[in-house]
């Protein structure tokens, strides 16, 4: 071989053990990863090295799994090969998750709960639960704690068009009109906002869903915020708070949860901006003798929480995230309550209690709360 | 570890090969090897590396004893204590499940009480190793080759990690003199790490995408109508192809990054005009192996009779299906090949003549695809069904396959088949070896990192990631 030809070679193969050994010298250097991953993920971390977890493997196991996860610059990689499957097969790498028409992004349960792929009366929670809902929501109503359903809007029933095969039909019946069906003829209190928002939805000015986010736009949460406040008022039939919301201004930049299923993508180039519309809440007075308030209810939820609690509008505020965590962490009881404990403490602490859920998970209406309560119920008896 | 993990591709293997490019000497070279290859196979088989080590030992001395023996039956009798030290270890772990499953099924037929028994854990690659010092021991038996002087070198051969797990089945007398004296040039280990990055797209781009698609579906075979099944196995024909060719590369091309010239181990097996010519392309160091170790000392071709003949194909043929696996789908796996072996000498090669190649290549991977259902499914059940579904017309419309999955499966059936063209084969073989022009190094080194950088990618996204070939 010739000289020049050798010395190429040789310059090629220490250029390759250099670029081969990057990745590892980066995670030696400098462990923190660049533009870290967004999203609901377990990120599995090295373990602790022994003889016994050698020998029976487990050691090598979890040792791979976070050698896999934390190699330098697995970010850049995992958020290229994201981008490739995005761009190329229009498929995103997270779980549950669909692309629909200019851009929508849906998580694929609300496009099934519109289409009725769902629909399945035998195979709904609801039929079992409805009974157990009715006999606790009379009990606590006995008891003088008012229960109200409020009934969050699924994206794909506000963007039907938008939802990746928008000729296939709709069905006429899905939970949501198999839960409203019953809850009228049981006199059950319910906030239908999902039927709101899409009667409404021609007069709202701003979007009511982000394009790239799962739950409701900032500015749809605070009329849902403000409808719910009013709903208390009128209920209590008393003033116990003023408030305004600030002027509504338009923005580029998603704040909030607006971006959330877009972030979770974790694509390398930034999808499309969407402008949308933000007001602040501003709270003037709350008014003495403010009710205590129970919320039990999923994610849409998080959004309201905060305001409500950071401007202290109820003595007593919970939210119980699908009846299980209870927030904030300083009315969790120190140690772990029996289910009739629970329920004493709900009946005895709380004046309203607010069922907050979407359209499609109005099969599992409560995520247990009435079965407990009807339980204590039977039994007291 | 398997070479297509994140570990080995960028913890291990840098480590090991910047270490290596430190060395200087072929003895510490060797020992950096041989130290890694432990490390590399107790990460998988952490207690059986003690007995492998062990036995390894013991194999070398007896192997040596047999060398200065000059009483050729004393000689022989060492040499049948080596061969039943290593076929003992293979039959321990490998068939005593097989053997006691099928006793005492015997036994509850006869209204007999089965045989309590402990199931045995099979250790990785322990198939590869059996074969390997077979090699050595009759190698130097036959005078093929002189053993080596240091055990350490001996370990080295039988443990190297890039051949120990899957193959290809190096022969002792062709790295002999490997493990002694090498040399080294840095344009081979170029074409190495180039080899190697093939290898690592065809494990993980072509393999992994398809069986990702089609495993599911095998677990599920009533769901299965006429079309999917064809698709279905006919996709899994590519797979292991693509699968165990490229460990097999991964392997050729780790072994020229060290200076070691490993034998290939593939040809372009589906454009096989007959099924002996298939078995010369396909896993071309175990259809050898078996050849001289096994069906040369039988009396292959030259006995006295076509009967004796058909007996030698067949019983091979019964041994390399067994070798797979233990279990009766691969035994009906080596009967399906070994029958078409003997039907090749009685008339289907002339018969297929007849009709022209590109026939002969369709007719041939026809059966090949049908073979594979025996190979992938082990219960016997299964295996009716899937060609009860196959050959039942029960409709041709192919559903719940998504876009991406056709990219690959097409892209598998250009890759299987290009090789017919010749000028693709001109490209094949410039890929295979070192290029001796500064251009074509550029070139290979562009290709290599663009490959190793998109295969990196899809890994660090995949937890689908199971090589077919270990379990042998």
């Amino acid at each position: 071989m010739k000289e020049n030809a050798r010395h190429i070679a040789k310059g090629l193969w220490i250029l390759s053990l250099i670029l081969i050994s990057t990745c590892a010298a980066k995670q030696l250097i400098d462990p923190t990863p660049l533009r870290p991953l967004k999203g609901a993920f377990t990120k599995a971390d090295f373990p602790s090295f022994s003889w016994s977890k050698w020998i029976d493997g487990s050691y090598q196991h979890k040792f791979e799994k976070a050698c896999a996860n934390n190699f330098g610059f697995h970010t850049l990689f995992i958020r290229c090969h994201n981008q490739w499957n995005f761009s190329i097969w229009r498929k995103p790498r997270v779980k549950k998750v669909t692309i629909g028409k200019d851009g929508y992004l849906f998580e694929q349960v609300y496009i099934d709960g519109l289409l009725g792929t769902d629909y399945n009366p035998r195979k709904y929670n609801f039929d079992r639960k409805k009974k157990n809902i009715k006999s606790a929501y009379e009990n606590l109503k006995a008891d003088g704690q008012d229960v109200v359903f409020c009934i969050m809007p699924g994206k794909a029933f506000i963007h039907p068009d938008k939802i990746p095969d928008p000729t296939r039909s709709i069905p006429e019946k899905n939970m949501h009109t198999l839960f409203m069906d019953w809850a009228n003829k049981s006199q059950i209190e319910v906030i239908d906002f999902q039927q709101y928002f899409v009667e409404n939805q021609d007069n709202i000015p701003y979007p009511i869903f982000p394009k790239l986010g799962i739950h409701l736009s900032k500015y749809a949460e605070s009329i849902v915020l403000d409808s719910m406040l009013r709903y208390i008022e009128n209920h209590f039939d008393r003033k116990l708070y003023d408030y305004h919301f600030s002027e509504t201004t338009i923005s580029d930049i998603a704040q909030g949860r607006d971006q959330d299923i877009g972030n979770a993508l974790n694509l390398y180039f930034p999808l499309e901006k969407e402008s949308l519309a933000y007001r602040n809440f501003k709270v003037d007075s709350v008014y003495s003798e403010n009710p205590n308030l129970l919320v039990i209810g999923d994610s849409f939820y998080w959004g309201l929480y905060a305001l409500v609690l950071n401007n202290n509008l109820f003595p007593h505020h919970e939210f119980w995230y699908r009846n299980h965590n209870a927030f904030p962490d300083k009315h969790r009881p120190k140690e772990k309550e029996s289910k009739a404990q629970r329920a004493i403490r709900c009946i005895e602490t709380f004046d309203m209690t607010i069922i907050l859920l979407t359209s499609v998970g109005l099969d599992d209406a409560g995520w247990g709360y009435f079965d407990d309560l009807a339980e204590y119920y039977e039994k007291k008896q | 570890m398997v070479f297509s993990s994140i570990l080995f591709l960028l913890y291990f293997l840098p480590i090991f090969l910047v270490v290596y490019q430190f060395l200087s000497k072929t003895e510490s070279k060797n020992l950096w090897i041989l130290l890694a290859s432990i490390f590399f196979y107790s990460w998988g088989a952490p207690w059986f590396v003690f007995i492998l080590i062990s036995s390894t030992i013991l194999d070398f001395h007896l192997v040596k004893q047999m060398y200065n023996c000059r009483d050729l039956v004393i000689k022989k009798r060492w040499l049948i204590t080596s061969i039943t030290l290593n076929l003992g270890l293979l039959a321990y772990f490998k068939y005593s499940n097989f053997f006691v499953e099928n006793i005492n099924s015997f036994l509850t037929m006869m209204d007999f009480q089965p045989m309590a028994w402990i199931k045995v854990a099979l250790p990785i690659g322990i198939s590869f190793y059996t074969f390997q010092t077979l090699t050595y021991s009759i190698d130097v038996y036959r005078g093929v080759s002189k053993p080596l002087q240091k055990v350490s070198d001996y370990l080295l051969y039988i443990m190297m990690f890039p051949q120990l797990i899957a193959g290809p089945i190096v022969r002792y007398n062709l790295v002999a003199d490997q493990i002694k004296a090498r040399q080294e040039k840095y344009d081979d280990k170029l074409n190495g790490i180039f080899r190697f990055s093939i290898g690592l797209a065809k494990k993980v781009l072509i393999a992994n995408q398809i069986g990702t698609v089609i495993d599911p579906l095998f677990s599920d075979i009533s769901s299965l109508n006429t079309g999917m099944a064809w698709l279905v196995i006919m996709a899994y024909a590519f797979q292991i192809y693509f699968d165990f060719s490229g460990y097999s590369d991964m392997a050729i091309g780790l072994g020229k990054m060290m200076g070691f010239k490993f034998p290939e181990n593939f040809n372009s097996p589906y454009i096989s005009k007959n099924i002996t010519e298939f078995w010369r392309r396909w896993h071309i160091t175990l259809g050898n192996w078996m050849k001289d170790y096994l069906y040369i000392p039988l009396g292959g071709n030259r006995v006295s009779s076509t009967g004796r003949l058909y007996f030698n194909l067949g019983f091979v043929f019964l041994m390399s299906g067994l070798w797979h696996g233990a279990s009766w789908n691969f035994v009906l796996w080596g009967v399906f090949h070994g029958s078409f072996l003997v039907l090749d000498r009685l008339f289907l090669i002339k018969l297929n003549a007849k009709f022209g190649g590109l026939f002969s290549i369709m007719f041939t991977f026809t059966l090949v695809v049908l073979s594979w259902v025996v190979f992938r499914l082990e219960q016997m059940d299964d295996i009716f069904l899937y060609y009860q579904k196959l050959f039942n017309f029960s409709g041709w419309e192919i559903t719940t396959i998504g876009g991406a999955f056709w990219i690959t499966f097409c892209s598998a059936i250009l890759f299987s088949f290009c090789t017919l063209s010749r000028n693709v084969r001109v490209v094949e073989q410039w890929m295979m070896n070192t290029p001796k022009k500064p251009i074509g190094m550029i070139l290979q080194f562009i290709g290599t990192w663009a490959i190793l950088l998109i295969c990196i990618a899809t890994l660090s996204t995949s937890d689908f990631n199971p090589f077919i070939y270990f379990k042998f």
